[in-house]
């Protein structure tokens, strides 16, 4: 886990998103279990799948973040009150291994079930795809620590996710719905006329 | 061994090709330097894949240098100095042909068995300058193996070209441990199976005529259907996709090392073997016409 996730997929840390998931494909062909179905070789194979995935998830999760520094999380680890405790759990996260991480999550006992518990179950969650139960979970950990960025970014996350990003709904400044292109289009229009000329002919 | 194991220069780089030809020059110094200087005879293309092969997986560091040697005294060529990796491979060279030379001796008579036991002294010293005996027992006993193969004129290519494959991939596997060993194992022994399968499909037709044991003159008489051309050289090819799949999984610190273990496996063995699927097929369409 300690590799750098952009050499494990062989491209340098200015690759383009489509370079890495280029780059990722090309991997996953190359391990896939399939290949390896009846060779000794097979659990060698899946351990540098689990590798190129969890690196492929960390430069997805660090892009997401906005943050190219190489945290040793996919789900950037700020290094933020993170307790030896749950450090292990944390890995076992990164490695996708959910089921594990759910389970050492569950036999933590109540007293010591504070803001990054909350967050790591929900990360948990939403690795298994269960995604309404993971924002509860992050929610809570934002209630209790409400300073903390690295949960208000999850958290940022996952309404992208349950809600989409097609509709726009986080507004990020890079999407461009219906509405934005008719202002634009009648700005257009209004800056034509101006000048003499006409853009839109019937207004 | 057979020197079918061999790079295609062509697709290779300069400083890939300058690399590789360290590699056999640095193998020749150390078969002189641990197993004696008659040892140095014993030099092949298939010793310095396995030489690229384990450094490759051991990821140890080398040294290069310009330097004289015996063959080519005027020159200076570049070299590998000897290390660990090396010395193992010129060691299983020499341990090799000295399994081999013992049973020819078990296997022949008259003049070629005493020209063979002239010889064995020769070898007997550079394996024992390798002293690896546990190695050599492993060895030994697929040797054996081997040959009682043949002397039972066993038809079909699969079994002895499996025990040769267990051999080289001994040979190949020896002293490591952990994922390293399972990819030395499993490329090794497509790469022996491979060697043995052309290697017995070269000498078809001499073997025919001597009489010797040869699994393809076995299976189909003198000539081959042509029809099974395109079947030999798929079962090549799948021979070396499953050598491949091994080093898909190394870890490989050096780009040049990587080229190299490729362009063998991919370029210089897969012409090798089409090159010899052609040859014994078009010898029986020639065959064919008279």
């Amino acid at each position: 886990m300690n590799k750098n996730p952009y050499s494990v997929l062989g491209v340098s840390e200015s690759a383009t998103d489509e370079e890495i998931k280029k780059a990722y494909r090309e991997l996953v062909k190359k391990y896939h279990p399939d290949k390896y179905a009846d060779s000794d070789l097979a659990d060698l194979a899946k351990e540098k799948m689990q590798e190129v995935n969890a690196a492929y998830d960390q430069i997805q999760n660090m892009r997401k973040n906005g943050s190219s520094s190489s945290g040793t999380g996919s789900y950037g680890t700020s290094g933020s009150g993170t307790s030896s405790q749950f450090a292990a759990i944390r890995q076992l996260i990164n490695a996708r291994r959910f089921s594990e991480a759910m389970s050492r999550l569950n036999v933590v006992p109540a007293s010591d079930r504070n803001a990054e518990w909350n967050f790591l179950m929900g990360c948990t969650m939403a690795g298994a795809g269960r995604i309404f139960d993971a924002r509860s979970y992050i929610e809570r950990a934002c209630a209790m620590d409400p300073g903390n960025d690295e949960y208000r970014m999850a958290m940022n996350q996952l309404s992208n996710i349950s809600f989409g990003n097609s509709y726009g709904r986080t507004s990020t400044s890079t999407q461009c719905s219906g509405c934005d292109m008719c202002q634009s289009l009648l700005c257009a229009d209004c800056c034509c006329e101006c000048m003499g000329g006409d853009l839109i002919r019937c207004c | 061994m057979f020197g079918y194991v061999k790079e295609y220069a062509p697709e290779l780089k300069v400083k890939e090709h300058n690399l590789y030809k360290a590699v056999y020059c640095g193998l020749c110094k150390s078969m002189g330097k641990c197993c004696g200087q008659c040892s140095r005879l014993t030099l092949s293309y298939d010793i310095t894949f396995l030489a690229v092969l384990r450094m490759a997986l051991s990821g140890n560091s080398y040294e290069l240098k310009m330097q004289r040697c015996i063959a080519h005294p005027i020159k200076k060529r570049i070299m590998m100095l000897p290390n660990a990796d090396l010395e193992y491979c010129a060691k299983v060279s020499a341990l090799l042909s000295y399994g081999k030379i013992e049973d020819d001796i078990s296997d022949t008579k008259g003049f070629k068995r005493v020209s063979y036991k002239i010889l064995k002294p020769f070898f007997s010293h550079g394996a024992k300058k390798a002293n690896m005996p546990e190695l050599y027992a492993k060895m030994k006993t697929l040797l054996e193996e081997l040959s009682e193969c043949e002397r039972n004129k066993t038809e079909s290519i699969d079994i002895p070209s499996d025990i040769f494959g267990n051999l080289t991939a001994e040979m190949f596997s020896y002293g490591l441990d952990g994922g390293g060993e399972k990819i030395a194992k499993s490329i090794g022994f497509y790469t022996g199976k491979w060697i043995y399968a052309a290697d017995a499909l070269d000498d078809m037709k001499k073997d025919a005529k001597s009489g010797s044991y040869n699994p393809y003159v076995l299976m189909y008489g003198e000539s081959f259907p042509a029809s099974d051309a395109s079947l030999v050289k798929s079962a090549f090819t799948q021979l070396l996709a499953e050598a491949g799949k091994g080093a898909d999984l190394i870890d490989f610190a050096d780009d040049s090392l990587k080229a190299i273990v490729y362009n063998i496996i991919y370029e210089g063995m897969k012409r090798r073997s089409d090159e010899i699927a052609d040859k014994a097929f078009c010898i029986d369409k020639k065959g064919d016409k008279n």
